[in-house]
C-alpha cells in the first residue's frame, strides 16, 4: 500500500515528449512569445529591438487610418470567403450525393480546388480577369479592370479565395453526408414531405456537427489567406485588398517596422482567439445530436 | 376502404436479373397481409415498391383503383415503419410524431392533438421530449410505429419492424401489432423472414423464393396444405421432416416406402390420398415429409388407430429437448437429422431406441422433379 502511494517521480515519460516539445519550441512558442516582444519596442532594420515604446504600437495601430481600413477589408474578405466556400462546398456536396452516371468526375472536380496551390489559382484567374484578353470580360461583354477597380478588387479576390476553400469544403460536407442514414430520407418522402423540406429538416441539421468544425477551419484559414493576395492584388489598389496578414507582410519586409508588424500580428490573433472562443460557446447550444 | 392490388409486378435491376417476378396479388381491405421468405427473396423489394422507393420494372399497382405505378411515395397514401426506425435524430420524439402531420401544413392544435393521442395508445407520452438517441429499441420501435399510425393512411407498410428486438419484446409487440390492427381497422402489410410472426399475424401469408410468389394462403391453410417442397419446410419449427421415398401399390393398396423397400418401413395410403398417389405417382420416387407432431408413439398411434396403416419404425434417439410441455426427439435416418414432438410424458433417453409411427393422414408427398405437393387441394381435384 505505502509503496503504491509513495509513487516515485519517474522521468521517462517526460522525456518522450521532449522531440515533441523541441519543435513546439522552435516554430511555435518561440515565434510567439518573441513577437510578443518585438510588439513592445522600436526596431532596427534587421528586426532587432532596439528602444522599447511599451504600448506605444498598439496606439499608433489602433488611431491608424490605414489599420482600421484594414479590419474592415479582412472583415468583408473573411464573410465573402467563409459564406462563398462554405455555400460552394455545401451545394456540390449535397448535389453529388445522388448516385448518377459520370458522379465521380463531378466529385473530383469540386474537389479539385483543393489540390491546386493558391499561387498558381491566382496567375490562372489573373489571365481570365485580364481588362483585355480575360475570358470574363468577354464572356460578359464588360470592359472592366477587375483587378485594378478598387470596387471589385476585394470581391475579385475574395471568390478566387471561396472557390479554392470549396474543395475541401465539398469534401467535409460529402463525409459529412455519409454519415446521415439513407433510411430517414425514404421515411420522409412516405411521411410526405418534398425535397426542400428534407434538406431543411434533415440534411442541415444532421450536417450540423461537420458544419460547425467547417466553419472555424473556415474562418481561421479566411484570417490567413495571403498567397493570392500577394500575386494578384499587392494590397491594392489604394489598399483596397489590404487584409492584415498583406499589411503585416507589408510592414515587416517593405517598411522594416517590425514593432508594429508584431503588433499587428497579435492583434490578429486576439481576434481569431475570440471568434473561436464565441463560436465554442455557441456550438454548445446550437448543434444537434 | 382500401384495397391494393399487385398484376404481374417486377423488379429487374439487370437485364433478365429479376429481384422480384409476375408478382400478383389481391390485398383486401383490413388484411393483414404477411410477406415472408429468406433473406433475398424479394419481399423487401415487393414492399418498397409498393411505397414507391423503387421503381416498378414492370406490371401494375393499383390503390383504390388508381393506377399507382408512377405516384411520388407521398402521393400514395401510404405509411411505412421501417427496420431500422428510420427516427429523425435530430428531432425529440414529438418532433418525429408530428413530421407527416407537419410536412402536410395541420395546424399546431390539431399536431398537438394528435401527438398526444398517439403516444398515449402507445403508452410513450413520458417520451416526448427525448431525442431518439436517448430511446431504447423498444422505445424507437413504438415510436416507429406511432409516426405511422399519426395519419390515417390507406394502409401500413411495416418492413421487419421487430427483428431489431430481444425475443422477450418482440413477442410482447406481436401482440400488441395484432391488437392495433384490430384498433385501426386498416390494412397492414408487413415483410417478415420470422415465420412466427407471419404465422401469429396474418391473415394471408405470401410466401417468396427467388423474388417468385410459391404461395399466398391463411397461416392454417398454409401449415397443412403447402403447395410444394419449399413452403412446406420453410413454414414450421422444427421444420417439417423430408424422407426419400417411393410410391408403389401393394395387393391392390396404395403403399409409399421409406427408403429401400426391402427395409419394409412402409405406410398405407387411404381414399382421396390413395387416388392421387396412383393418378400422379404411381411407381415413382417421392419425398415424403412429415411435421414433427404427426409422428407418434405406440400408445398414441393405437389411440389414432393408425398403428395398422402404417410400419413402425425403429430408430435411436440422438438428441432430446424438454421444453417443458413438449418433448423433442431427435434421430438420424437417410443421413439427416428429423426431430419427433413428444408428450413429454415419453421417458425415451439419448441412445434408446423407440418405435415411431407416421401419420398416413399427416403424411405430405412431393414430386421429385418439380418439388410440387402430390395432394396439394386434395378435396378440389
Amino acid at each position: 500500500m505505502n509503496a503504491v502511494k509513495k509513487s516515485k517521480w519517474n522521468a521517462s515519460p517526460y522525456f518522450y515528449l521532449v522531440p515533441c516539445m523541441l519543435v513546439f519550441a522552435v516554430f511555435l512558442f518561440y515565434p510567439f512569445f518573441k513577437t510578443i516582444f518585438l510588439s513592445l519596442f522600436l526596431t532596427d532594420k534587421m528586426g532587432q529591438a532596439k528602444v522599447f515604446v511599451g504600448m506605444q504600437n498598439y496606439m499608433d495601430l489602433l488611431t491608424s487610418e490605414s489599420f482600421r481600413n484594414s479590419l474592415k477589408v479582412t472583415l468583408i474578405f473573411v464573410v465573402i470567403v467563409v459564406v462563398g466556400g462554405m455555400l460552394l462546398g455545401l451545394i456540390a456536396a449535397v448535389l453529388c450525393n445522388k448516385a448518377f452516371p459520370g458522379i465521380r468526375f463531378f466529385s473530383t472536380s469540386y474537389a479539385l480546388p483543393m489540390a491546386i496551390a493558391s499561387s498558381s489559382a491566382a496567375m490562372i484567374f489573373e489571365i481570365m480577369l485580364h481588362p483585355t484578353v480575360g475570358i470574363v470580360n468577354k464572356m460578359l461583354g464588360l470592359d472592366i479592370n477587375w483587378l485594378n477597380n478598387p470596387d471589385t478588387a476585394l470581391y475579385c479576390v475574395a471568390i478566387l479565395t471561396a472557390w479554392l476553400n470549396s474543395g475541401i469544403n465539398f469534401l467535409y460536407f460529402s463525409a459529412g453526408l455519409g454519415n446521415i442514414d439513407e433510411t430517414i430520407y425514404e421515411r420522409a418522402s412516405v411521411d410526405g414531405a418534398g425535397s426542400i423540406q428534407k434538406f431543411f429538416s434533415l440534411t442541415l441539421p444532421g450536417l450540423s456537427p461537420i458544419m460547425f468544425y467547417t466553419l472555424v477551419v473556415n474562418i481561421i484559414q479566411a484570417f490567413q489567406s495571403f498567397g493570392q493576395i500577394k500575386i494578384l492584388t499587392e494590397g491594392g489598389p489604394d489598399e483596397a485588398t489590404n487584409v492584415i496578414v498583406y499589411s503585416i507582410y507589408r510592414d515587416a519586409f517593405f517598411n522594416y517596422r517590425f514593432g508594429s508588424a508584431a503588433a499587428q500580428s497579435v492583434i490578429l490573433f486576439i481576434i481569431v482567439m475570440l471568434i473561436t472562443l464565441v463560436m465554442f460557446r455557441i456550438e454548445k447550444k446550437g448543434v444537434s445530436y | 376502404m382500401s384495397e391494393i392490388v399487385l398484376r404481374n409486378v417486377c423488379k429487374e435491376y439487370e437485364k433478365g436479373n429479376f429481384a422480384v417476378k409476375d408478382f400478383s396479388l389481391d390485398i383486401h381491405d383490413q388484411e393483414f397481409i404477411i410477406f415472408v421468405g429468406p433473406s433475398g427473396c424479394g419481399k423487401s423489394t415487393t414492399l418498397r415498391m409498393i411505397a414507391g422507393l423503387e421503381d416498378i420494372s414492370d406490371g401494375e399497382l393499383w390503390i383504390d383503383d388508381q393506377l399507382c405505378n408512377y405516384f411520388d411515395p407521398k402521393d400514395r397514401g401510404l405509411s411505412m415503419v421501417f427496420q431500422n426506425y428510420a427516427l429523425y435524430p435530430n428531432m425529440t420524439v414529438y418532433g418525429n410524431l408530428a413530421f407527416a402531420l407537419k410536412v402536410r401544413k395541420a395546424s399546431k392544435s390539431e399536431i398537438d392533438e394528435k401527438v398526444h393521442k398517439v403516444a398515449r395508445i402507445l403508452e410513450i407520452e413520458h417520451l416526448l421530449d427525448r431525442k431518439p438517441a436517448a430511446l431504447s429499441g423498444g422505445q424507437k420501435q413504438r415510436v416507429a410505429i406511432g409516426s405511422a399510425i399519426i395519419r390515417r393512411p390507406k394502409a401500413f407498410l411495416m418492413d421487419e419492424p421487430l427483428s431489431n428486438l430481444d425475443a422477450k419484446l418482440r413477442a410482447q409487440m406481436r401482440i400488441e401489432l395484432a391488437k392495433l390492427h384490430k384498433e385501426l381497422e386498416t390494412t397492414i402489410i408487413y415483410v417478415t423472414h420470422d415465420q412466427t410472426e407471419a404465422m401469429t399475424l396474418g391473415t394471408r401469408i405470401v410466401v417468396m423464393k427467388d423474388g417468385v410468389v410459391q404461395q399466398v394462403e391463411t397461416p392454417i391453410e398454409l401449415y397443412n396444405h403447402p403447395v410444394n417442397l419449399f413452403v412446406a419446410g420453410f413454414i414450421g419449427s422444427p421444420s417439417m421432416n423430408f424422407f426419400q421415398a417411393h410410391v408403389t401399390e401393394e395387393n391392390g393398396r396404395m403403399v409409399v416406402f421409406i427408403g429401400n423397400p426391402k427395409d419394409g418401413k412402409k405406410i398405407y395410403l387411404e381414399g382421396r390420398r390413395s387416388e392421387l398417389a396412383r393418378l400422379r405417382a404411381m411407381d415413382q420416387d417421392v419425398t415424403l415429409g412429415i411435421r414433427p407432431e404427426d409422428i407418434h408413439e405406440y400408445a398414441d398411434a393405437a389411440e389414432l388407430g393408425i398403428e395398422k396403416a402404417t410400419v413402425g419404425m425403429n430408430v435411436t434417439v440422438t438428441a432430446r429437448e424438454m421444453l417443458g410441455a413438449e418433448v423433442f426427439l431427435y434421430f438420424d435416418e437417410q443421413k439427416k437429422t428429423h426431430a419427433v414432438r413428444l408428450h413429454p410424458k415419453n421417458q425415451t433417453m439419448t441412445g434408446e431406441k423407440i418405435d415411431l409411427y407416421f401419420d398416413p393422414k399427416k403424411i405430405h408427398l412431393f414430386d421429385q422433379n418439380t418439388e410440387e405437393s402430390i395432394f396439394y387441394r386434395e378435396e378440389t381435384v
